[in-house]
C-alpha cells in the first residue's frame, strides 16, 4: 500500500514537471513568434531630425535677441524635439560639445542619442552655418 | 517504518510545491504577452513613416524650389499650403487598403491636411518632423486597414 502511495506521488511529481516543461517551451514559442516579422528601424526618424534639426537650430539662434548664448538657442531647439519625440514613444538626448561664433559663422559641435526602447543610436555631429 | 513516513513526507511537500509552480506556470502562459506586437500594425507604422520621408526627400526639379524649401517637397507643400498634391501623393503612395488622415502642427496651431473619419478600430499613428516656412511642424499621419473615402 505505501509502495503504491510513493509511486503515484512520484507520478505525480513527474507529470508536474512535464507539464511546466510544456508550458515554458510553449510560452517560449509564442513570445517568439509574436515578435517575428517586427521591424526596428530608427532610420525614418534619423533623417527626420538630420533634416529638420540644424534648420530649427539656424533659424533660433539668427533670430535670438541680442545677448543670447549660443548654448541657450541650443538648449531651446533641443528641448522642443526631445519633447515631440518622448510623447511618440522614443527617448532622445541631445548634449552640446562646443558652441562657437566667428565673423557671424556659427558652429555647434553636439551629440543625440535616440532610443526606441528596443535600439539605441548615438552619433556625433558637428554643424555650421 | 519511520525513515518511510518520512519519505512520504518529503515527497508530499516536494508534489505540493511542484503542483503549485506549475499552476502558476499554466496561468502566466495564457496570459497575452504585454509587449507583444501586432505585426500588421507594425507594418502600417512603418509604411507611413517611410511615404513621408520619402516626401521629404523627393528634391523639388525647379532648383529655385528647392533652395527655398531646403530640398524638400514636403516642406514646399507644406508652405505653400498645397494639401491638394499632398493627397495626390498619399493616395498614389498607400495601397488602396489603407486609408489615412494627416494633420500637421506647427506653433500651437493644428491643421487637417487630408480630413477622413478616423476608423472605429485599430489605427496606427506615425509621424514626422519637417522645417518648413521658418516653422517646425509636426506632421501626424494616422493609417488603418479598410476603405479609403475621396
Amino acid at each position: 500500500m505505501k509502495d503504491q502511495a510513493q509511486l503515484l506521488l512520484v507520478s505525480g511529481l513527474l507529470m508536474s514537471i512535464t507539464l511546466i516543461a510544456v508550458t515554458s517551451t510553449i510560452t517560449h514559442s509564442v513570445n517568439l513568434g509574436n515578435h517575428q516579422g517586427e521591424r526596428h528601424d530608427i532610420t525614418p526618424v534619423i533623417t527626420s531630425l538630420e533634416n529638420s534639426f540644424s534648420l530649427a537650430l539656424e533659424y533660433e539662434v539668427l533670430n535670438a535677441a541680442d545677448g543670447t548664448e549660443l548654448s541657450a538657442s541650443f538648449e531651446i531647439v533641443t528641448e522642443e524635439f526631445e519633447s515631440i519625440l518622448a510623447s511618440r514613444g522614443y527617448s532622445l538626448l541631445y548634449t552640446l560639445t562646443s558652441a562657437t561664433e566667428n565673423n557671424d559663422i556659427y558652429t555647434f559641435v553636439y551629440t543625440f542619442e535616440l532610443n526606441d526602447n528596443t535600439m539605441s543610436v548615438s552619433l556625433d555631429k558637428s554643424l555650421t552655418f | 517504518m519511520i525513515n518511510t513516513k518520512g519519505q512520504m513526507h518529503v515527497l508530499e511537500v516536494l508534489l505540493v510545491a511542484t503542483l503549485f509552480t506549475s499552476t502558476i506556470n499554466v496561468a502566466v502562459s495564457v496570459l497575452p504577452t504585454s509587449d507583444a506586437n501586432n505585426v500588421e500594425e507594425n507594418d502600417l507604422y512603418f509604411t507611413g513613416l517611410e511615404i513621408l520621408e520619402l516626401l521629404d526627400e523627393w528634391v523639388p526639379t525647379d532648383s529655385t524650389i528647392a533652395a527655398t524649401h531646403h530640398n524638400s517637397t514636403l516642406a514646399w507643400w507644406l508652405a505653400t499650403d498645397n494639401n491638394t498634391a499632398i493627397k495626390q501623393y498619399l493616395d498614389a503612395g498607400l495601397s488602396s487598403s489603407i486609408s489615412y488622415r494627416l494633420e500637421g502642427t506647427h506653433g500651437s496651431q493644428t491643421e487637417v491636411l487630408v480630413d477622413r473619419t478616423v476608423d472605429s478600430g485599430p489605427v496606427t499613428q506615425t509621424f514626422r518632423l519637417i522645417w518648413a516656412d521658418d516653422e517646425l511642424w509636426e506632421i501626424t499621419l494616422q493609417l488603418w486597414y479598410g476603405y479609403r473615402e475621396d
